[in-house]
């Protein structure tokens, strides 16, 4: 019997040993698993590599400058949609147990709607009560239990806000000193970098760019590197491109707003209208889709696929990219399998931020947190090179830093990036808000509609053009790919008919943009056929 | 109505209610109407979403049937070379991971993969596998490989408890072989057939995780996740679940109707009656049966040694087998802090889960094989239901509960500590094969043998203990097993319920890891191989810690 219980169980004690032997010490940890002493409880759809040096960085400062222990808690629900929808969740939960506990107040549907929705002011259309349970929430100090929300883009950091989830963090009285234009501007580019309230701060730069798979380049028609956005456009990328959903994040979202501002921009420039740049933004963006061999769930994909060849080129976020072919050149040494880079005014610089939840439970140390990634200190972990002064001990994180002082010199030479500074490389962009913020979340509709929903119909459509000769040989297959389901001037009616109250409404507006699109695309292939 | 029974009703009527209603309303009430019920319908792209997942199960559920019918027969039938370590290895799809075996698939059949390299040595151009229209042969050759484990084994088992005298003498009677198989052996072993392919059926129709690693996103499990993971609230994944519950039902009772048949007497399945000696199948004939199984597994292990040549690679693009060899990911993989808690995890939540499976499949399955009463289909439907929607709609719905009702909150508390939580998940979505795995086995048992037990005075309890359970026994390890195995590599409620790295078990480890810049995909493989060793020795210790009795088992 004990013969049969140690052969039973000698490999899997030997196989757990492994792990128990290699653990790492007390001293290195950087997520939370410990216990006592102060606690930060921060929400983040930030990677491993992230949440680990930040979080022993941090550690590490708050015993410095404090003389204690510090845990930082993070929470990792999942993707940048997931913590939004827990966030709305919980503060619906914790006012309505607020709001319940107040004598002669009663929750209802409307309140639940109402309380976190920046319309609902004296003199709008809503009922009193509801204006009277919005001001209520923002004047409560309603709790989730978390403290921070970290990463996830400006956008949806913005709409927090907006919404009273997120409240001022008084840093730019901390450290009025940080909040200049030498340091840290409020714009760049036409991009918020912090809200002048206080509710989010930008901690380090993003921009997007293209990454491409030199083999597999080299064995198109064109092997030619893609130059800007429209360059994958291009029919010799048919069934070549890596492209992520627009609908699952809004920093990829970003990206496709900024190829049809490039877009926009143009067009005026060359004395068109707006009507005319989106129209070309827009039929970009499909042509981009109808190129794709795979549309991915998550950002950090299309890199990954890109290096690995099962796609030629992608569109990807700078980080991504510069991590996946530091990587690439590691494991090949040197044989650059996968180049990134970013289209010539082409992209603006967005800021990835963090924000004071309202009701934070660690309020104290959680402003420390921020001051502490705005900080110099915390500010080198983003571009430093692993294991130089101040920088991080395991991971390379190769994302730029907000501040524009650690650009000097002195900064640079420990930076894996040393030569890259968005401040200048994305100077020639400017962001116009007025053309098409208020349409962010339209955008990735319309996206979704006329390009992911009916991407067999495109794709069949945009594959017989290309057969066909190109979009020259066949004017009218291509005039009707081109149709789009509205205009830019009827983009504000098209918003206020999303923000229609019944779901069915909505979603059947959606239906008909989409079987707009999808008979548009069959005509196209039947004139391409007939050679039209 | 006898109380324990009425007890027990009771307690699984609360289970449902707590596990699977109230989440599945907290999720629904969100947005679901009838007005969004007919928007999908009359939207071509749900339907043809809905037919997608309807013709993926179909033709699923065919490929597991001709994979796994031929082999089971073999081994019940004859003996043969290295038959015990085959049929161990015919398990093997049970322990390969989630997100790093899609890598595996990718290292395979990508364009720089092992086999276009092999097409290009022979001057072929390379094929895209995974891509375009080869994506739907692909999803359901695919999921059939990972999933005939759960036929296999339950008609295996089924086999092993037919009465060998009625082929006998239908042989003496001059039935041929086919004939035999087809009027004796296939209607005696349906209780085992349902049980494996009502489960295969189901879960081929509201699989995400095939379709979604393949890019192949016109099938309703991916409209549902792509639909519930937008930034913006968007009511119709709810509808699209409601429409999937609906059909999954649908299919399951068909499934009944099919497979099962109108009802199963057990005659003739005595069991200690008598056993049949295995034919010895000698020299080429031997081998060749061997090899039957051997392609299987082959086949079906391909991204298991991808992923373990992924894990020891220190470069592997466009090469056959990896160009370089390195420790580097498995040092960054298991030396990470969150790797030995997660281990830990996994094992607490897994085992958690398998005892309440157990704990409440066997008593499920005696409610619908043996106390049959007017609510016996309710009950079985309600069983089966966990298979048919989509885990994460029911991760959200655990979190969104606790968020709406404090008092569950309090009891639960999914952020503070999801232990009972994710055991109570992953045990109500393992039921179903305990409790399918344990009704094949009391269909098979004359219940004549617990008459007679109670006529000679055994108590109800005396029966159950000495009686039918030591009958079913290869049907309750079987199950267990299933819940053990299929918990450790649970994915939707894991990622989604284990908030804190303290809590995290190991398939969100491997996610979390993935993620790492660079780097990620490498050490995610490489405690990919850990999991899979480790799943892989905790079977085989079962296994020899049954020892003998695990074949006996098998047998009589």
């Amino acid at each position: 019997m004990w013969r049969q219980l140690f052969l039973a169980f000698l490999p899997l004690a030997l196989l757990v040993a492994i792990p128990v032997a290699l653990r790492p010490g007390s001293t290195q940890t950087g997520s939370g698993l410990g216990g006592g002493g102060d606690r930060v409880v921060i929400i983040t759809p930030h990677s491993e590599s992230i949440r680990y040096e930040l979080g022993r960085a941090f550690r590490e400062h708050y015993r410095k400058r404090f003389g204690r222990e510090v845990v930082v808690e993070w929470r990792t629900p999942g993707g940048t949609s997931d913590i939004v929808r827990f966030i709305a969740d919980r503060y619906e939960s914790a006012f309505k147990q607020v709001w319940s506990a107040t004598p002669g107040k009663a929750w209802s549907r409307d309140i639940a709607t109402r309380f976190c929705d920046p319309r609902t002011v004296p003199g709008s259309n809503v009922a009193p009560e509801a204006i009277a349970a919005r001001q209520a929430f923002l004047a409560s100090d309603a709790g989730i239990g978390l403290d921070l929300f970290f990463g996830g883009g400006q956008y949806d950091h913005h709409r927090q806000a907006e919404k009273g989830y997120a409240v001022d963090a008084g840093i730019q009285r901390l450290h009025p000193d940080w909040f200049t234009d030498e340091v840290m501007p409020q714009r760049f580019g036409g991009e918020l970098f912090y809200d002048p309230a206080g509710r989010y701060y930008g901690v380090c730069l993003s921009s997007f760019g293209i990454c491409w798979n030199r083999q597999r380049l080299a064995a198109l028609s064109d092997p030619s590197p893609p130059s800007g956005w429209e360059s994958l456009g291009e029919p010799r990328f048919f069934s070549q491109l890596v492209i992520a959903d627009p609908t699952k994040s809004g920093s990829v979202n970003k990206c496709y707003e900024l190829m049809v501002q490039q877009q926009m921009a143009a067009a005026l420039a060359a004395g068109g209208g707006l009507d005319r740049g989106w129209a070309d933004g827009m039929n970009l963006v499909k042509r981009i889709a109808a190129n794709s061999r795979t549309v991915t769930d998550s950002a950090s994909k299309v890199s990954h696929e890109t290096a690995t060849g099962v796609s030629a080129a992608g569109i990807c976020i700078d980080f991504y990219g510069r991590s996946e072919a530091e990587w690439s050149d590691f494991q090949s040494a040197g044989a650059h399998r996968i180049i990134f880079m970013s289209p010539t005014n082409g992209t603006s610089v967005s800021a990835d931020p963090i924000q004071l939840l309202r009701g934070a439970p660690n309020r104290d140390v959680a402003i420390a947190f921020i001051e502490f990634v705005l900080s110099v200190e915390g500010q080198k972990l983003w571009n430093y090179r692993v294991k130089t002064p101040g920088g991080p001990r395991q991971y390379a994180l190769r994302r730029l830093p907000i501040r524009k002082d650690l650009y000097l010199p002195a900064h640079r030479q420990y930076m894996s990036d040393a030569d890259v500074n968005l401040y200048e490389s994305c100077a020639g962009f400017v962001y116009h808000p007025e053309w098409t913020a208020k349409y962010f979340n339209l955008l990735r509709v319309v996206i979704k509609c006329i390009a992911l929903d009916t991407l067999p119909e495109l794709q069949v459509a945009w594959r017989e053009i290309i057969r066909a000769g190109g979009p020259a040989a066949v004017p009218r297959a291509m005039a009707r790919f081109n149709a789009l389901p509205f205009g830019y001037r009827d983009l504000e009616a098209c918003r206020q008919a999303l923000a229609n109250p019944s779901a069915r409404a909505v979603l059947k507006t959606q239906r008909e943009w989409s079987e707009s699109a999808r008979q548009a695309y069959r005509d196209a292939a039947d004139l391409a056929r007939a050679g039209q | 109505m006898k109380p324990l029974r009425l007890m027990f009703m009771l307690w699984l009527g609360l289970l449902f209610v707590l596990f699977m209603a109230v989440p599945l309303y907290t999720v629904l009430s969100r947005g679901l109407s009838p007005d969004l019920i007919a928007e999908a319908l009359a939207s071509p792209f749900y339907r043809e979403g809905l037919l997608n997942a309807f013709k993926i199960a179909l033709c699923t559920t065919a490929l597991v049937f001709l994979i796994a019918l031929p082999p089971a027969l073999l081994y019940d039938r004859y003996e043969f070379p290295g038959k015990s370590l085959v049929n161990g290895l015919m398990m093997i799809p049970m322990i390969l991971p989630p997100f790093v075996g899609a890598l595996g698939f990718q290292q395979i059949f990508g364009h720089y993969g092992v086999v276009n390299t092999l097409l290009g040595e022979l001057s072929l151009g390379p094929v895209d596998w995974l891509g375009g229209d080869g994506k739907f042969f692909a999803v359901c050759v695919i999921e059939a490989l990972h999933l005939y484990p759960i036929l296999y084994l339950n008609v295996v088992t089924a086999l092993a408890n037919v009465e060998p005298s009625m082929g006998e003498a239908a042989q003496n009677l001059g039935a041929g072989r086919w004939r035999r198989f087809t009027r004796i052996t296939l209607p005696l072993i349906r209780p085992g057939l349902f049980a494996g392919g009502s489960i295969v059926l189901i879960w081929s129709f509201t699989e995400l995780g095939t379709p979604l690693m393949l890019g192949y996103n016109t099938v309703t499990t991916v409209q549902i996740f792509n639909g519930i993971t937008e930034l913006e609230s968007n009511p119709m994944p709810y509808a699209l679940v409601a429409l999937l519950l609906l059909l999954s039902g649908g299919l399951y009772a068909a499934s009944r109707r099919f497979l099962k048949g109108e009802g199963n007497d057990g005659a003739m399945l005595m069991k200690g009656a008598g056993g049949r000696l295995a034919t010895s199948l000698t020299g080429l004939r031997g081998w060749l049966a061997a090899g039957v199984f051997g392609l299987i597994t082959l086949a079906a292990g391909l991204p298991h040694l991808a992923l373990v040549a992924m894990a020891f690679a220190s470069d592997w693009y466009g090469t056959v087998i990896p160009s370089g060899w390195t420790l580097l990911h498995f040092n960054g993989a298991l030396s990470h802090e969150i790797v030995v808690p997660s281990i830990v995890n996994s094992l607490k939540y897994s085992s958690l889960a398998m005892l309440i499976c157990m704990a409440t499949g066997l008593p499920a399955a005696l409610l619908l094989v043996r106390w049959k009463s007017r609510w016996t289909p309710l009950f079985d439907l309600m069983i089966m239901l966990p298979l048919a929607v989509p885990g994460i709609i029911i991760a959200f719905g655990y979190l969104g509960m606790c968020a709406r009702y404090p008092w569950l909150n309090s009891l639960f508390d999914p952020v503070n500590n999801p232990t009972l939580l994710l055991a109570a998940a992953y045990a109500i979505r393992r039921l179903p094969y305990v409790v399918r795995a344990v009704c094949a086995g009391l269909e098979q048992t004359p219940v004549v043998l617990e008459e007679a037990a109670r006529n000679l005075g055994a108590s109800r309890w005396v029966t159950l203990r000495r009686i039918t359970v030591p009958l079913i026994a290869a049907n309750v390890v079987v199950g267990a097993l299933f819940a053990f195995g299929f918990s450790m590599l649970e994915v939707s409620d894991s990622l989604i319920l284990a908030q804190k790295a303290a809590y995290y078990p190991i398939t969100k480890a491997i996610f979390e890891l993935s993620q790492v810049l660079g780097q990620g995909t490498s050490i995610a493989c490489a405690f990919g191989v850990w999991a899979m060793l480790f799943l892989a020795f905790t079977l085989g210790a079962a296994a020899v810690l049954l020892g003998r009795k695990l074949g006996t088992l098998f047998r009589f």
